[in-house]
């Protein structure tokens, strides 16, 4: 999986633009989860992605690890999100009070949940992206990052836990919304 | 099995990554500890959720937005640097140390992009590089070498001109660097047509779609030394590049023609920013072309390089056939084998959709024969490969099939969606969208050519 990052990177940069198709096709999701978890609104996130996507690829030639695009991608978007702040400060507090929906079952985009991914530390977030927002399966994440996958798991099973406490006071909250 | 245990192996267990034994102790512990058994609910729960938001974001697909927006950029910028450039054409000569080298695969998005056409008659240019073009158009044969910095073997092509110059015969080995999932290959061109040995594959293919044979002559055509150094000048008329020339007193160095990209080119997404074109004093001939990228103290990187060998040594005709293979590699021939569906009293759109539900049913079925034959006849194996880790379950959805949005392609682009199963998590897959056309001499069939992934 990492080879084949190297190999569509590789492509890119010799001038092939198409094969940047087959990243953008990969990672989109996390990405875009990651995103609106920070923005706490689908459509800013949506083009926060596009303009992360697309600086990457004008950047490529400086990614000095290409086995880390995922996580050098992140940093761009953590870019693209600290410009978006500034831009919008005002419009936040109202887009949130739109779009931030409370989990739900099936194909609604739960926000809370995205947000709490935003917060976690950056080897847990990457980790838990990958997994479930790349379907990635944990073979394929230690090969990616080349770590053994006990320490994959391990690792899943530290974010697992960080990311319920995380989520234990909106939970609690949520709960007590329902008892009024 | 104590809760220690249980607690430590939990997510091995929830993400189904433990083997029978170990799986079983996992769950006779759950069955007799409560304690336990809600934590194993817990981060079910949590999985679950997670596994539906990732669905749920899934559904956006970002993928033409940003390629759209990224050529439109490129368009832009190219456009900036036309502008204030064109004033710029000036030659310069000066005695100095070489140092650039040629961008192949970026010269040809430039070409498109800027729409250069070549001249049969180049311009009057520097000496030296007028005098290669001219000596580079009796050139009948030639071996290049092209080599990739960190790469052992390279690229290698064996190449046969007619005696107005244009492309005869080609033979080329491709590396598996330069395509993991082919493996090594060995490709045969020869008017207009394509025959490839996948090595590692153990399988020769003779290829029917026109586009393979055409962008394996485009590749050659990068390194035919004719076109080259046309190209070199283009770029330097357009305000892309700027030339020095470096032309040695002592007549065994070769000349060196050193060719720097504009900053603007580098905004493009091009990683090579110099170009360096080796050429023997005596023969005016090309003997190396060496590309260069930037590093951040001032210094270039040497990135990769190409060799020309024997020029005008006759090849031997063998080379341009692929006779005598060991007899276990399967040949497929795709001009002749019959492939896709037949259309009957179906609609055009109707006979895409078609072969794309009955392409993932075989999929999904695991009949990779029958899948094979609804990609351009693709042998069973390789379609195995192909889809073995994609563990296809489920058509969801096949859309309303558009017309090939790749000029020059045809047929259709068919959206679908596809539920895959991975490690026990099921999600929704959207492949590129099949490419659906009539097959190449088979008019009354359809095919797909490729997007299936």
């Amino acid at each position: 999986m990492a080879d084949t990052d190297i190999h569509y990177i590789e492509r890119c940069l010799d001038g092939h633009p198409d094969d940047f198709r087959y990243l953008v096709r990969r990672y989109q999701t996390a990405l875009l989860a990651y995103l609106a978890g920070q923005l706490h609104n689908k459509e800013k996130a949506e083009d926060s992605a596009q303009e992360t996507l697309v600086r990457a690829y004008f950047n490529l030639s400086k990614l000095k690890k290409q086995k880390s695009f995922f996580s050098w991608l992140l940093g761009i978007a953590g870019h693209v999100i600290k410009e978006q702040q500034r831009d919008r400060q005002r419009q936040t507090q109202i887009a949130r009070s739109l779009a931030e929906n409370k989990p739900s079952a099936g194909r609604t985009h739960d926000y809370p949940l995205a947000r709490t991914i935003a917060q976690l530390p950056d080897s847990h977030r990457e980790l838990i992206l990958l997994r479930y927002y790349s379907g990635l399966s944990c073979a394929q994440i230690g090969r990616q990052l080349d770590m053994p996958l006990g320490t994959v798991t391990k690792t899943l099973s530290r974010a697992y836990s960080r990311l319920r406490e995380l989520l234990k006071p909106q939970q609690s909250q949520q709960d007590c919304e329902v008892q009024k | 099995m104590n809760c220690q245990d249980c607690k430590e192996h939990l997510i091995e267990y929830i993400e189904e990554l433990l083997e029978g034994q170990q799986a079983r102790a996992i769950a006779s512990h759950l069955a007799d500890c409560p304690t336990c058994r809600t934590e194993a609910a817990r981060m079910t729960d949590l999985r679950k959720r997670l596994i539906q938001n990732g669905q749920a974001f899934a559904e956006t697909d970002l993928e033409n937005a940003v390629f759209d927006q990224i050529v439109r950029s490129q368009h832009l910028k190219l456009k900036e640097i036309r502008k204030t450039n064109r004033q710029f054409n000036l030659w310069r000569i000066i005695m100095k140390s070489r140092i650039t080298k040629f961008a192949t695969a970026a010269a040809v998005i430039l070409i498109a992009v800027l729409g250069i056409t070549f001249l049969e008659e180049s311009t009057q240019t520097a000496y030296a590089i007028e005098q290669t073009i001219q000596a580079s158009h009796t050139v009948r044969y030639l071996h290049i070498k092209d080599f990739k910095e960190g790469m052992e073997e390279p690229k290698e092509f064996w190449l046969e001109f007619d005696a107005k110059g244009s492309v005869e015969n080609i033979r080329a080995f491709m590396p598996e660097w330069e395509s993991p999932s082919d493996g090594a290959k060995v490709v045969i061109w020869r008017k207009g047509k394509a025959k490839v040995w996948f090595k590692k594959k153990k399988s020769l293919v003779t290829i029917r779609d026109k586009r393979f044979a055409d962008e394996m002559l485009k590749t050659v055509q990068l390194f035919d030394p004719k076109l080259a150094l046309q190209i070199f000048l283009e770029w330097e008329k357009h305000g892309l590049v700027t030339i020095e020339i470096d032309e040695p007193s002592k007549k065994t160095e070769p000349i060196a023609v050193t060719s720097t990209n504009s900053s603007k080119v580098k905004e493009i997404g091009y990683r090579v920013d110099r170009t360096v074109i080796l050429i023997d004093q005596a023969t005016k001939l090309i003997t190396a072309i060496e590309h260069y990228h930037l590093i951040e103290n001032g210094d270039y990187e040497l990135l990769g390089w190409t060799e020309f060998y024997d020029y005008n040594q006759q090849i031997d005709p063998t080379m341009f056939v692929l006779e005598g293979l060991p007899s276990d590699v399967m040949q497929i021939d795709q001009t002749t084998q019959e492939i896709g569906l037949v259309q009957g009293n179906m609609t055009d759109k109707e006979i895409a959709v078609e072969v794309v539900r009955q392409f993932y049913q075989a999929v999904i079925a695991k009949d990779y024969a029958k899948a094979g034959q609804l990609l351009e006849g693709l042998p069973d194996d390789r379609m195995k490969e192909m889809f073995e880790e994609l563990n296809v379950i489920r058509i969801v959805s096949i859309g309303e099939p558009v017309p090939h949005p790749i000029p020059g392609v045809g047929g259709f682009r068919v959206p679908c969606k596809l539920e895959i199963e991975e490690d026990g998590i099921k999600s929704i897959y959207e492949p590129y969208g099949p490419g659906v056309r009539r097959v190449h001499g088979q008019p009354h069939r359809w095919d797909i050519h490729g997007g299936v992934k």
